[in-house]
C-alpha cells in the first residue's frame, strides 16, 4: 500500500493520475451461510456463531443477519458428541463441563438450520499449539495510520519468536489482543454560549461525569477546564478499557523458514501513545495450530488482504472454507470450523520500549466508552 | 482532347457493334503465317467488301498466325489481340475500326509522369524486340532484388506490374518471377524502408531485371505507386513501416513499435500501460518477440509505459497473427519479428532524438567501404532528473527513481559476393525504486551471429548462433527482512535455415534448437539482522528443438499455396526432482507421496509434437482474394502470473512432468479486396482458435520460490474466436484506417476435484476477453513535410472479479468475491493527436530535423490502469480504479540526422 501511494504520488505530478471509486453496477448477491467456530485444547465453553453474509454496500460486517434456532453438534472420533445451546441469537455454546478439545483427537461440526438445511465440516485433528518463546516490541515512529489521510501515530511493532512441534504439519496462526486503561474528562466539557462575540463558553459536563455546570460561569477560552463545573457525585464514565485485536490474518510461512523455528515474526503494529501507557498496557498473543484446510483458508484471507492496494492488481482470491452443505452440495458455504491447539503468552508492556518520555494524556471531554472504537466499560476480571 | 475524341468514338462504336456482325463472319483464307498483319489487312480489303481503319504503327508488331486459317474474321482478330490493348469494332456492315484502349497507355504515362514529378528514378528497360514479338505470347520476367548498400538479397520485396495489376514478392534469396503477356509496363519494386524503384519496361521476350534498392533516407516522402496490395500478402501478416511509426502520435514522444501494433485489428492490451499485448484472445506470454532472431522475454520499459526497443535502431518489423509459417514456433499466438538496422557501407550517418523521457542516438557507417559496416544505437532516460527536480516539493518521492536504457550494436561483413556475416547484440535494462521501498531491476540481453550464403543462385543458407538472457532482481537493503531475490533465464540457440526458390516452387527448411537454463529464484538475506532464510530454487535445464519444412507453390496467377510442417520436441533434462502425488487426490502439497531425483543429463520428460501449417490464397479477381490459414503451435515455456498484466517479476516456467506444453490450433479465413488502384483496402477475417493446457493460477497461489509450483496452478482449455473488419486508405494526402473486431476469449478449468475447478468448471471469460475493439488512425499531409495524424482506440473493459459480499471469521473481515471474471472494468477509449514536421526532404542535406508535437489522451479520459481494493475496516473491500493518465499529456520531441 505504501508503495502504491508513492507510485501514485509520482504519477500524479507527471500525468494527472487519479484514483476514483470504480463505478460498476454490482449484481445483488444471495446471502450465504457463514460459520465461525473454533474448538481448542483450552477448557470450554466453545462458541460457534452462525450468520449470513452481508452485501457490499453495508458499512460494517459486524452486525450480520443471524442464523437463529439452528441445531449445532460437535463430534470427536471417540464417539463424543455434544449439542450446543443458543446462548444469544446466532451464538451457540458448549457447556462448561461438556466436550473438551484434546490434542490428537479429531473434531467436526454438524449444523441443522431452522429451515432444515444441513452442513458439516470434515474431521480435523487437533494438533499441539507449540510454544511462544518470546515477544518483543520495536518502536516505530509514525508507525500507524490514524484517522484521516496523512495522520500517523507512533506505534510498536510486535515481533514474535515461537516454535512448533517436532512432528505434525507445523501450520500456525497467531492472534493477539491488547487492553489498556483509558481516562477521559467528561466533566470538563464546555459548550458555546449562543450569540456571544467574541465567543464565550460555559460548562457543559456530561451527566455521567458526576459534575454539573456552575451557574453564571463564563470562559473566553475553549480549553477544557473544570472551572465551570461542580462535582456532585462519582464519575461513572471517566475510565474504560479500550481493546484492540488483529484483523489481519497472521499465519506461519513455513516455506521460507528453517524447520519449525519462527523467529522475529512480524505480527503488525499497535498504537503507542501516552494514553496506552496511562496505566497498564496489556498484551496477549496466542498461537493456534491449524489443520491443512484451516491453513488454506487463512492463507487465502492473508492473500486477499495483501492483494488490497497492490499496484499490479493481483486477481483476488475467493476464500474457501471447510464447511459443506449435505443437503445441497452446490450451495456455497462460507467460514470455518477451526480445530486448534493453543499456546499463549500474555504480559504488560512497559514504557521502557518508548524512546522518549511520554507527554501527559490528552484531555478528552467525552464519555470514555464513546471515545474509543472498542471498549470494555467495566474493568476486565483479570485486571 | 485526343482522349475525349477516342472515348466518343468508342462509345459510338460499341453502341452499333451488336447490330452488324455479319461482315465479321467472313472466314479467312490463304493465311500465310508470319505475314505482317497490315499487309494481310490490305489484301483482305482488296478481296472483300470490308474496310479497315487503323494506325499502321499500332499494328506493326502483329503478324499472321497459322491457326487463324479458316476462322471467321472476328475470331481471328480476337485471338490476335488477346491480352493486348487493341480492340476492334465493326460498323455499318463494312467498317472494322481498330482502336487502341487508351486507359492502359494513359495510366502508364501518368504513373511515369507522377514518378518523375517526385524525382523517382525511372529506368527504361527493353527486353526483346517488339517487331519480332508474336502478339499474345507470354513471357517470363525474372530477377533478383538486392540491397544497394550491402548487395545482399532482399527477401519479401514486392514487385508490382501496373496495367496488369499483379504483384509478387521475392523469396528469401531475393528472387522473383512473373509470367506476363509481352508488352509495355510500369513495374515498381518496393521494400519496406527502402526507396522505391520504377522501371518503364518493354518486354517482348523472357528476360531478367535485377534491381538494387537503396535504403530510404528517413525523411524521404513515401511515393507509393502501388504498395504490396492487401490481396497479395499472406493471411494474418502485417508489416510495420518505420515511417508510419514516426508520423503517428506517441506517448511522451516515445515512438513505440508495440503500441503501433496495438492499433492493428486483433491486437489489444489489457490496460493503459501494460507490458504485454494480446493477440486474438491469447495471453501476453504467447507472443514470440524476436530481435535479430533472439526471443525477448521482457518487451517493455518502466512497467509497460514504453517499449524496450528503440525504433531508430529497428529497420523492419513484421507481424503474424495467423497462418504463422513453419519457420516460427514456440509461442502459440503471434510472431513479431524485428531486425535491427545495419550500418551504411559507404559513409557514416547518424540520427539523434531528444524527448521528454529519453534521448537516443544512432550512428552507423562503413568499417571498410563496401565490405563491412557498423551500427550502434543507444537510448536512455533522464526521468531521474525530473524526479530530483520535484524532490523539494514532494518529500515522499525523494528516494524514488525510474531509470532505463537500451542499446543495440550490429556489425556486418560481406565476405564475398555470396556470403555475409552479421554480429549483433542488444540489451535493455530497467531500474525502478519507490521511496524507501524495494528496488526492482530487470534486464534483457541478446546476441546473434549470423552467416548468410547463396549456395547456388536458387539456394540460400542462413546459419545463426544466438544467445539470450533475461533476468530480474529485487532488492531491499534495510530492516529485519532485507533481502535480494534473483531470477534468470539463459537461452543459447542454434538455427540453420535453407531457402530454395525455383520457378513456381519455393521451399524452406531448417533446424532450430534452443537450450534453456532457468534459475527460478534465489533469495538471500542482505543484512546481518535480516531473518530471511537463503532459499535457492534448483536450476532447470531443458532443450527445445524443431525441424521444419515448408513448400510453397504458385499454381497459376489465381492460386498459390504454402504448406509446412514443424516437428518440435522438448526435453526437460536433469538434474531435478519430480514430486509424486496421491493418484486419487488433488495435486496439493499435502498429497505429496514421494519424489524422484534425476541426475545431471538424465531425461526427465520429453514432449514431441507435429505442427502442421498452411496458408492458401485464391485471387477471385485481380482486386480481390480469399485467403485461408491454419496453424498448430506448441509452446513449451509459460508465463506464470496471478496478475492481469505482465509484471516484470513474473515467473517463466518451462514445461515439465506436470506442465504440459500449451497447444493452439488456429484456423483463419479472410476476404480481401482493394479498389481504386489499391488506394482502398478492405478485409474481413474470421478466426477460431483452440488452446490446450492453458495454465491458470489457484486462488491464493504462491508463485515465487515454490519448488512444487504444480500445486499452485490449474490446467485448462481455452478458445477464442472473432471477426476482424478493416478498411484502409493507403495512398493519397490522407491515409488511414478503421478496423473493428468482435472477439471472444474464453477459458475453462474443470479439474477432477473441486479445488481444481474455476467457476465450478464452467466456461468463463479470460483476462483478455474484450469483445469490441475499434481503432481509427489517420495521417493527413498538410504539406509534404507536415503531417497531422491521430489515433482513436476503443475497447471493452477487460473482465475482473469483484468483492460483492462480506463476513467475519474470528475477528477478520473477509470479502466474498464474485465468480472469476464476472465483471468488467469500464470501457477503454482514447484519442491521440500529433503534428509532425519534417525538416528537409533532400537526401544529401546535412542536419535534417524532425519535430513531433503529440497530445496523448486528448479528451482526458480516465482509463483504468488497474483496479485495486481498499480495506474499509470491518466492511467489504472497496474497489477503486487507478487512472495513471488522467489528463491530456502533451509532449514535444526533436530528432535530427547527421
Amino acid at each position: 500500500m505504501m508503495r502504491l501511494k508513492r507510485f501514485i504520488a509520482v504519477l500524479f505530478i507527471f500525468l494527472g493520475a487519479c484514483v476514483d471509486p470504480l463505478k460498476i453496477k454490482l449484481l445483488p448477491e444471495t446471502q450465504k451461510f457463514v460459520v465461525d467456530g473454533l474448538i481448542t485444547n483450552d477448557p470450554g465453553p466453545y462458541e460457534v456463531k452462525l450468520s449470513y453474509s452481508l452485501g457490499f454496500d453495508n458499512t460494517t460486517l459486524k452486525k450480520p443477519p443471524l442464523a437463529t434456532g439452528a441445531s449445532v453438534w460437535i463430534y470427536d472420533n471417540f464417539n463424543t458428541v455434544e449439542k450446543l445451546t443458543e446462548i444469544s441469537p446466532g451464538s451457540y455454546q458448549t457447556s462448561k463441563t461438556g466436550i473438551r478439545g484434546i490434542v490428537g483427537r479429531e473434531y467436526y461440526i454438524r449444523i441443522k438450520t431452522k429451515s432444515g438445511s444441513e452442513y458439516q465440516s470434515a474431521p480435523q485433528q487437533l494438533e499441539n499449539g507449540g510454544e511462544i518463546k518470546d515477544v518483543s516490541f520495536q518502536f516505530q515512529n509514525d508507525g500507524l495510520a490514524s484517522g484521516g489521510p496523512g495522520n500517523y501515530v507512533d506505534a510498536l511493532k510486535i515481533l514474535l519468536d515461537a516454535t512448533g512441534n517436532d512432528n505434525g504439519n507445523n501450520l500456525f496462526r497467531w492472534r493477539w489482543n491488547t487492553i489498556f486503561k483509558a481516562e477521559t474528562f467528561p466533566g470538563y466539557r464546555l459548550s458555546e454560549i449562543p450569540r456571544t462575540s467574541p465567543v464565550k463558553y460555559k460548562g457543559a459536563p456530561e451527566p455521567c461525569s458526576g459534575y454539573v455546570s456552575s451557574s453564571g460561569c463564563e470562559l473566553t477560552s475553549s480549553i477544557p477546564t473544570r472551572n465551570c463545573a461542580t462535582r456532585i457525585a462519582e464519575c461513572t464514565c471517566c475510565v474504560c478499557w479500550p481493546y484492540g485485536y488483529n484483523t489481519a490474518a497472521l499465519i506461519s510461512h513455513n516455506r521460507i523458514i528453517d524447520g519449525h523455528e519462527f523467529k522475529n515474526v512480524d505480527l503488525g503494529n499497535i498504537p503507542a501513545t501516552a494514553m496506552q501507557f496511562h496505566d497498564k498496557y496489556y498484551f496477549k498473543v496466542e498461537q493456534l495450530s491449524l489443520s491443512d484446510e484451516a491453513y488454506a483458508f487463512w492463507n487465502l484471507v492473508e492473500k486477499q488482504q495483501a492483494a488490497a492496494g497492490s499496484l499490479f492488481q493481483p486477481n483476488s482470491a475467493k476464500v474457501r472454507g471447510n464447511i459443506q452443505s449435505t443437503t445441497d452440495p452446490d450451495e456455497e458455504v462460507l467460514g470455518l470450523f477451526g480445530v486448534s491447539g493453543i499456546a499463549r503468552k500474555e504480559m504488560y508492556i512497559t514504557t521502557d520500549v518508548m524512546p522518549y518520555k511520554l507527554p501527559p494524556i490528552d484531555t478528552i471531554t467525552h464519555d470514555c466508552s464513546n471515545s474509543f472504537q472498542n471498549v470494555y466499560a467495566s474493568k476486565p476480571t483479570f485486571w | 482532347m485526343l482522349k475525349g475524341n477516342l472515348l466518343i468514338a468508342l462509345f459510338v462504336v460499341f453502341s452499333f457493334n451488336l447490330l452488324a456482325q455479319s461482315g465479321l463472319e467472313t472466314r479467312l483464307e490463304n493465311v500465310r503465317p508470319g505475314q505482317p498483319l497490315v499487309e494481310f489487312l490490305k489484301e483482305f480489303e482488296s478481296t472483300h467488301k470490308i474496310k479497315f481503319f487503323y494506325v499502321e504503327e499500332w499494328l506493326a508488331p502483329y503478324s499472321m498466325l497459322s491457326n487463324l486459317n479458316g476462322l471467321p474474321l472476328g475470331d481471328a482478330l480476337t485471338i490476335l489481340f488477346r491480352e493486348s490493348d487493341i480492340n476492334y469494332v465493326f460498323l455499318y456492315d463494312y467498317a472494322v475500326i481498330l482502336v487502341k484502349d487508351p486507359a492502359r497507355e494513359l495510366e502508364r504515362k501518368m504513373l511515369i509522369q507522377k514518378a518523375e514529378d517526385n524525382k523517382i528514378t525511372i529506368d527504361r528497360i527493353n527486353l526483346g524486340d517488339k517487331q519480332q514479338f508474336t502478339p499474345g505470347t507470354r513471357v517470363t520476367l525474372r530477377g533478383t532484388v538486392t540491397s544497394k548498400d550491402n548487395k545482399l538479397p532482399l527477401g519479401g520485396a514486392t514487385i508490382f506490374v501496373n496495367g496488369l495489376n499483379i504483384g509478387t514478392g521475392t523469396a528469401a534469396n531475393g528472387k522473383y518471377q512473373f509470367v506476363i503477356p509481352g508488352g509495355e509496363y510500369v513495374v515498381s519494386y518496393r521494400f519496406i524502408n527502402y526507396e522505391e524503384k520504377i522501371v518503364n519496361l518493354s518486354i517482348y521476350q523472357d528476360g531478367e531485371v535485377n534491381m538494387q534498392l537503396q535504403e530510404t533516407p528517413l525523411t524521404l516522402d513515401e511515393v507509393i505507386i502501388r504498395d504490396q496490395s492487401i490481396t497479395d500478402r499472406r493471411i494474418g501478416q502485417t508489416s510495420i513501416r518505420m515511417v508510419d511509426l514516426r508520423r503517428s502520435p506517441s506517448f511522451m514522444g516515445e515512438k513505440d513499435i508495440i503500441k503501433q501494433l496495438q492499433i492493428q485489428s486483433g491486437v489489444s492490451t489489457v490496460s493503459e500501460a501494460s507490458s504485454g499485448f494480446n493477440v486474438r484472445g491469447g495471453g501476453a506470454d504467447q507472443n514470440l518477440v524476436l530481435y535479430d532472431g533472439v526471443p525477448i522475454f521482457n518487451t517493455s520499459h518502466a512497467l509497460g509505459f514504453f517499449t524496450a526497443f528503440n525504433s531508430e535502431a529497428v529497420s523492419e518489423a513484421s507481424f503474424f497473427k495467423g497462418g504463422i509459417p513453419a519457420e516460427y514456433g514456440g509461442r502459440v499466438s503471434s510472431v513479431l519479428n524485428m531486425a535491427s538496422r545495419e550500418g551504411d557501407y559507404r559513409k557514416w550517418k547518424g540520427s539523434a532524438g531528444i524527448g521528454l523521457v529519453s534521448s537516443n542516438v544512432t550512428i552507423g557507417g562503413p568499417v571498410k567501404i563496401d565490405t563491412s559496416s557498423l551500427s550502434v544505437s543507444f537510448r536512455t532516460t533522464y526521468s531521474d532528473w525530473m524526479l530530483n527536480f520535484l524532490k523539494s516539493r514532494y518529500k515522499n518521492i525523494s528516494n524514488s527513481s525510474i531509470f532505463f536504457y537500451d542499446g543495440s550494436i550490429k556489425y556486418a561483413h560481406k565476405i564475398n559476393k555470396t556470403s555475409k556475416l552479421t554480429l549483433s547484440a542488444y540489451t535493455s535494462h530497467d531500474k525502478f525504486r519507490l521511496a524507501t521501498d524495494t528496488a526492482n531491476q530487470w534486464r534483457n540481453m541478446a546476441f546473434a551471429a549470423r552467416y548468410e550464403k547463396s549456395l547456388t543462385p536458387n539456394l540460400f543458407l542462413n546459419v545463426g548462433i544466438y544467445a539470450g538472457q533475461y533476468s530480474y532482481e529485487v532488492n531491499k537493503n534495510e530492516g529485519a527482512n532485507a533481502f535480494e531475490l534473483r531470477y534468470k533465464i539463459t537461452y543459447p540457440s542454434l538455427k540453420i535455415d535453407f531457402n530454395h526458390d525455383k520457378n513456381r516452387s519455393k521451399q524452406s527448411f531448417g533446424l532450430h534448437t534452443t537450450y534453456y537454463r532457468f534459475s527460478p529464484g534465489e533469495l538471500k538475506p542482505t543484512s546481518s539482522e535480516s531473518t530471511i532464510k537463503t532459499t535457492t530454487m534448483p536450476v532447470e535445464n531443458s532443450v527445445e528443438s524443431a525441424l521444419y519444412f515448408t513448400q510453397g507453390y504458385t499454381f497459376n496467377e489465381k492460386f498459390d499455396a504454402e504448406v509446412g510442417l514443424r516437428l518440435s520436441m522438448f526435453n526437460r533434462i536433469g538434474p531435478g526432482t519430480v514430486y509424486l502425488y496421491k493418484p486419487d487426490a488433488p495435486i496439493e502439497v499435502r498429497n505429496t507421496i514421494d519424489s524422484i531425483h534425476y541426475g545431471a543429463g538424465e531425461m526427465m520428460k520429453t514432449y514431441f509434437g507435429p505442427e502442421p501449417r498452411a496458408s492458401l490464397r485464391y485471387n477471385i479477381t485481380e482486386r480481390s482474394s480469399i485467403k485461408v490459414g491454419y496453424n498448430r503451435i506448441y509452446q513449451y515455456v509459460h508465463l506464470i502470473s496471478n496478475t492481469a498484466a505482465i509484471t516484470p517479476v513474473d515467473i517463466w516456467q518451462s514445461s515439465n512432468t506436470y506442465f504440459k506444453p500449451q497447444m493452439a490450433d488456429q484456423i483463419s479465413a479472410g476476404f480481401f479486396n482493394n479498389s481504386k488502384n489499391n488506394m482502398y483496402e478492405t478485409s474481413v477475417e474470421l478466426y477460431y482458435k483452440k488452446l490446450n493446457n492453458v495454465l491458470d493460477f489457484k486462488d491464493g497461489a504462491n508463485l515465487i520460490l515454490n519448488p512444487q509450483l504444480e500445486t499452485s496452478l490449474l490446467r485448462g482449455t481455452g478458445k477464442a474466436y472473432g471477426a476482424e473488419f478493416s478498411v484502409n486508405k493507403v495512398r493519397g494526402k490522407m491515409v488511414g484506417g478503421l478496423n473493428y473486431t468482435y472477439a471472444r476469449s474464453l477459458r475453462q478449468v474443470n479439474g477432477e476435484f473441486d479445488s481444481e475447478k474455476i467457476n465450478n468448471g464452467e466456461v468463463y471469460p479470460s483476462n483478455y476477453d474484450q469483445p469490441h475493439i475499434l481503432n481509427i488512425n489517420w495521417r493527413y499531409s498538410l504539406t509534404r513535410k507536415v503531417f497531422f495524424s491521430g489515433i482513436f482506440t476503443y475497447h471493452t473493459g477487460r473482465p475482473l472479479s469483484l468483492p460483492t459480499a462480506g463476513y467475519i471469521v474470528n475477528g477478520s473481515p473477509i470479502s466474498d468475491f464474485s465468480e472469476r471474471n464476472n465483471y468488467r472494468v469500464p470501457d477503454y477509449h482514447r484519442l491521440d493527436l500529433a503534428l509532425v514536421i519534417e525538416g528537409s526532404n533532400k537526401k544529401k542535406k546535412l542536419g535534417e530535423s524532425f519535430w513531433t508535437i503529440s497530445i496523448y489522451n486528448v479528451y482526458a479520459r480516465k482509463n483504468p490502469y488497474s483496479v485495486y481494493f481498499v480495506d474499509q475496516g470491518a466492511a467489504v473491500l472497496k474497489p477503486y480504479q487507478l487512472s495513471i493518465i488522467g489528463t491530456a499529456v502533451p509532449s514535444l520531441s526533436y530528432s535530427f540526422k547527421f
